[in-house]
């Protein structure tokens, strides 16, 4: 059964997810119950290379849940945006890709996870990354900017999925790709509400 | 309509559910409404009901749920 959310529903969502997020980029150990860190990109087959490229606070901050990266090819000089950014993993491995040519763009709702990302990339990226705080809701781009959108683990936290998909699509070149890793459900959705919106975020 | 590609990766969750509308059942929408089906680099998608158990990482295949 499908029912509309509030705005006060969203924004309860929003909160507990930005709250999430908060903790976890203060103290990744035990918030999620599949792999993370450096054993979570393992197990997705993440380039070792650039495991090991990474600092290790980042690399502990890693919680996807698939790989996009595995999913189809990214080429150099192409346009990415990471919706969901995070930490900035996979927008580092995306830069890594599109070389200095290409450009690559990620977003997060989560101011803290930002500062996190820029805390610990900083030396590691080039001018051609940019992380900015954003809703995957209202991309903040112009049309038919991007050559690949990616995404891990983030479109089944999104209130609003479709408007994220129409802002997807809207921002993809003519030919561009969306690739993204995410969960998908394999019970029952609660049928009340406001247990459904309590447990949207666990 | 522009033409783009769509490519999905599935991970079973290890939670008995989502609280949010089904990821792949809003993929499903993009997929059928927003995106020119005849440019398909990505592979198909199925209900999550018809998921293998895939704990961990996997990539499936199949045909869309019309009914979506």
């Amino acid at each position: 059964m499908e029912f509309e959310l509030t705005s006060e529903d969203r924004d309860r969502i929003i909160k507990s997810i930005r709250q999430k997020y908060a903790e976890f980029s203060r103290s990744p150990e035990g918030k999620f119950t599949y792999p993370t860190g450096r054993l979570g990109m393992e197990k997705l087959k993440y380039d070792q290379t650039i495991i090991e490229e990474l600092p290790n606070d980042l690399v502990n901050a890693y919680c996807g849940v698939g790989n996009p990266f595995s999913i189809g090819p990214i080429n150099e000089g192409e346009r990415v945006l990471d919706i969901g950014c995070g930490a900035g993993i996979d927008t580092f491995v995306a830069a890594k890709t599109v070389g200095n040519r290409g450009k690559v763009a990620g977003i997060d709702m989560t101011t803290e996870m930002l500062s996190y990302a820029r805390k610990n990339l900083t030396k590691l990226l080039s001018d051609n990354v940019s992380l900015q705080e954003a809703s995957a809701e209202a991309l903040p781009y112009a049309d038919e900017t991007f050559d690949v959108v990616i995404s891990n683990g983030v479109f089944n936290l999104i209130p609003d999925k479709k408007k994220a998909v129409e802002e997807v699509y809207r921002v993809l070149k003519p030919y561009g790709k969306m690739m993204i890793a995410d969960q998908v459900l394999i019970g029952s959705l609660p049928v009340n509400k406001e247990e459904r919106i309590e447990s949207w975020f666990r | 309509m522009k033409q783009v590609g769509f490519e999905y990766q599935a991970f079973v969750g290890t939670t008995d559910f989502k609280s949010s509308p089904v990821t792949t059942g809003a993929l499903f929408l993009a997929k059928k409404k927003l995106f020119n089906e005849d440019f398909n680099v990505a592979q198909n998608i199925r209900p999550a009901a018809e998921l293998p158990d895939l704990k961990g990482n996997g990539k499936h295949s199949g045909k869309p749920d019309d009914s979506t």
